[in-house]
């Protein structure tokens, strides 16, 4: 118990040189504080958000290997088909999954809406439909969805069915959900029945109408790029059997070698994995179930994680400023102590020529160093937390400002902002990808048990760091040694 | 009846020239010894044998027939002897009345109220209340040598053992000192060592030892 009466008296009476150690632990301890917060509510964020929106996985057909691709490999090539998804669906490391079919259709009763009957927008951004198709002619895009639960637009609010009803699951019959602006275009109503075909103008499908939407998505010219199947207004939603029946026909009047040049016409899958982790596991069990090396697994993971770049940046530099404050501030502590131990050689030689044993006289030392820590980690946590989240925010809003200036610093190189790279869809172009992205703009910091532990950890790490330097430094000494040589 | 006794005993620092040389002594409870001797024959050296500061390599320093050099020496110096510093060796950050409580706390006497006993030392070696409360470096060389003597006291062992205790003290206080470690011995059968140059210790100490070049002088 004197031992610590003892150090209390010394740190009280040697006040400049405690206050400095005291401001050097407060200092860390403050750091730490914030970047531990940090860290860990940027990995719960980060957790959360990955949990929250799974990435999709999907395969894509690299036509080009294909086309260099031997007479022999392209024989033995084999499209992706329904039974093939379903397959891969039933997978147990996959939690969800849903396929779209899509094809270009032509009317000659209807018209399509065109750009100039739509309200301009010209600052409109445009969109990311990833389902649109990749070779269209036609004036109206068909999409039919395994799971209309997965239409993304609707989910939104972009689109909403304002009359009838939605496709339902299991329907075969021939019916269409066409837009607001296409039915007033055409002067159509819900039980009116329209005439579509595909390739073959003589052959023809009718579809009785049973629900209409609205559509609030903005548009612009480019949205379009020239087609007008591209214009939202024109898209169409049909059931897997209809467009399935369309899509056959179009198969049989394509050449084979066009066959092989498409991933099954309009044909596209997304899989939701239980763990994201997985995906390398995925990739084998698929490719071993037959999925061709023509087609690529590409998931969405890098866009998913761009929202949360600013967010990792912070966190990595919060544990970067960390470890380099904890390294340093171990340095300075360890040279101020030793500078301590040498300025107290009397003392400590004082101490044992009265019979204070080398174990008592580094236990008082070291509990000086202690009680400073203890001190300095209450003062440091309670500013750490009250700073952490204005630190949090102001890191976060530098980091989103220097990627948004980036960004545009990019597309002024090429003259305007909406460059597009022909050989890219936008889904791939990353100025584009990081021009759209939403990144996430608030992180909500708070300090848990877990830090608490962690800080004092931090500190009691700096502590004993500095208590093995007294401790070595105290064996060093002889008593008498030292008062001789006073 | 012996309580610390010094047998053949030879020391040197860093296997230099040798300090002291085959040196006998025997030191028993009740009495007043005196180690008088030149400048540099090898005193202080002793002294810091006695105190357990230093070991003998050659030679044994029997406490209670115990050989010093397998003692827990901390506690040694902490409880059985009392050591009067020449140059005093006080914690300059506390107060007289501090030094002399924390010796008590090292040497965990078990004393109801320390800090009434200090007090009481403390007067009795000529500091009033008021000195008692200031820090080491507020105190005269000669008030220092007194509470360097207090803490010798502080808790009550069997040897006293004082490098030069008078040695800044004026005549009157130098008086008082003497009296105090003589009826130390006298009265409360305590063995008490000085090394010393007064004459005046020299004139009433019980025994005497001489050391010349390291040497004990018949």
């Amino acid at each position: 118990m004197y031992i610590i009466k003892n150090a209390w008296k010394s740190i009280t009476r040697a006040k400049g040189r405690n206050i400095l150690i005291g401001i050097i632990i407060t200092i860390v301890t403050i750091s730490a504080c914030i970047s531990l917060a940090i860290n860990k509510s940027s990995d719960t964020l980060v957790n959360s958000y990955k949990n929250n929106n799974p990435i999709e996985v999907s395969f894509q057909l690299d036509p080009s290997s294909l086309m260099n691709a031997t007479t022999e490999e392209k024989e033995s090539f084999e499209t992706l088909t329904v039974d093939m998804i379903e397959e891969y669906g039933n997978s147990s490391l996959v939690s969800d999954y849903y396929y779209t079919l899509e094809a270009s259709m032509s009317s000659d009763e209807i018209n399509p809406v065109d750009y100039s009957t739509l309200t301009v927008d010209e600052n409109a951004e445009n969109e990311n439909d990833s389902n649109r198709p990749k070779m269209d002619s036609g004036d109206f895009r068909l999409t039919a969805y395994s799971d209309f639960s997965y239409l993304e637009d609707f989910i939104s609010g972009t689109k909403k069915i304002t009359e009838g009803s939605m496709i339902e699951k299991d329907n075969t019959e021939n019916v269409i959900v066409i837009s607001e602006d296409l039915a007033e275009e055409n002067d159509l109503e819900l039980n009116d029945t329209i005439t579509l075909y595909s390739n073959d103008e003589d052959t023809t499908y009718k579809f009785e109408i049973i629900g209409i939407y609205e559509d609030t998505s903005d548009v612009s010219e480019d949205s379009f790029a020239g087609m007008t199947s591209m214009n939202s207004r024109n898209q169409m939603y049909t059931n897997l059997t209809s467009l399935n029946e369309i899509l056959e026909e179009q198969e049989d009047t394509t050449s084979e070698n066009t066959k092989r040049m498409m991933s099954r016409n309009g044909l596209s899958a997304k899989f939701y994995l239980n763990d994201n982790d997985t995906l390398d596991e995925f990739e084998d069990e698929v490719r071993e179930k037959g999925l061709s090396t023509y087609y690529s697994v590409n998931t969405n993971e890098s866009e998913t994680l761009a929202t949360l770049e600013p967010i990792q940046n912070i966190s990595n530099f919060s544990m970067t400023f960390l470890i380099v404050i904890f390294i340093v501030g171990a340095i300075v502590l360890t040279v101020i102590n030793l500078i301590n131990i040498r300025e107290r050689k009397y003392e400590i030689g004082v101490l044992r020529a009265i019979g204070m044993s080398k174990l008592k006289v580094t236990a008082q030392l070291v509990s000086e160093i202690f009680i400073v820590s203890i001190i300095s980690l209450l003062i440091g946590t309670s500013i750490g937390t009250l700073a952490s989240q204005p630190v949090a925010n102001m890191m976060l809003k530098g980091e989103i400002e220097s990627y948004k200036e980036e960004v545009s610093n990019t597309q002024n190189n090429f003259g305007n902002g909406n460059f597009q790279r022909p050989s890219m869809n936008q889904n791939n172009n990353p100025i584009r990808k990081m021009a759209a992205t939403d990144y996430v703009d608030s992180l909500s910091v708070s300090i848990d048990i877990i830090t608490i532990i962690q800080l004092i950890c931090v500190s009691m790490s700096l502590t004993l760091i500095s208590g093995i330097v007294a401790v070595l430094s105290i064996n060093k000494y002889e008593p008498n040694k030292i008062l001789q040589n006073r | 009846m012996s309580i610390l006794k010094v047998e053949d005993l030879s020391f040197s620092y860093d296997n230099n020239k040798l300090v002291l040389k085959n040196i006998d002594m025997d030191f028993s409870e009740g009495k007043v010894y005196g180690v008088f001797g030149k400048s540099g024959a090898g005193k202080t050296t002793l002294l810091s044998l006695l105190a357990g500061l230093e070991i003998a390599k050659d030679g044994k320093i029997l406490y209670k027939d115990n050989d010093l050099s397998k003692i827990n020496r901390d506690k040694y110096r902490s409880n059985e002897i009392g050591v009067i510093f020449q140059s005093y060796n006080l914690l300059p950050h506390l107060t007289a009345l501090e030094n002399v409580i924390l010796s008590m706390d090292i040497s965990n006497l078990k004393v109801k109220d320390r800090h009434k006993k200090a007090m009481q030392l403390l007067k009795k070696v000529g500091l009033d209340e008021n000195k008692a409360n200031r820090k080491i470096l507020q105190l005269s060389g000669g008030e220092q040598q007194r509470v360097s003597i207090a803490r010798a006291l502080s808790y009550d062992s069997e040897i006293i053992l004082a490098d030069e205790p008078t040695g800044n003290l004026d005549k009157d206080t130098e008086e008082d000192i003497i009296n105090l470690l003589i009826n130390l011995a006298h009265e409360d059968n305590k063995c008490v060592i000085i090394i010393s140059h007064s004459t005046e210790v020299k004139n009433r100490v019980d025994i005497l030892y001489y050391l010349v070049n390291g040497k004990l002088a018949e």
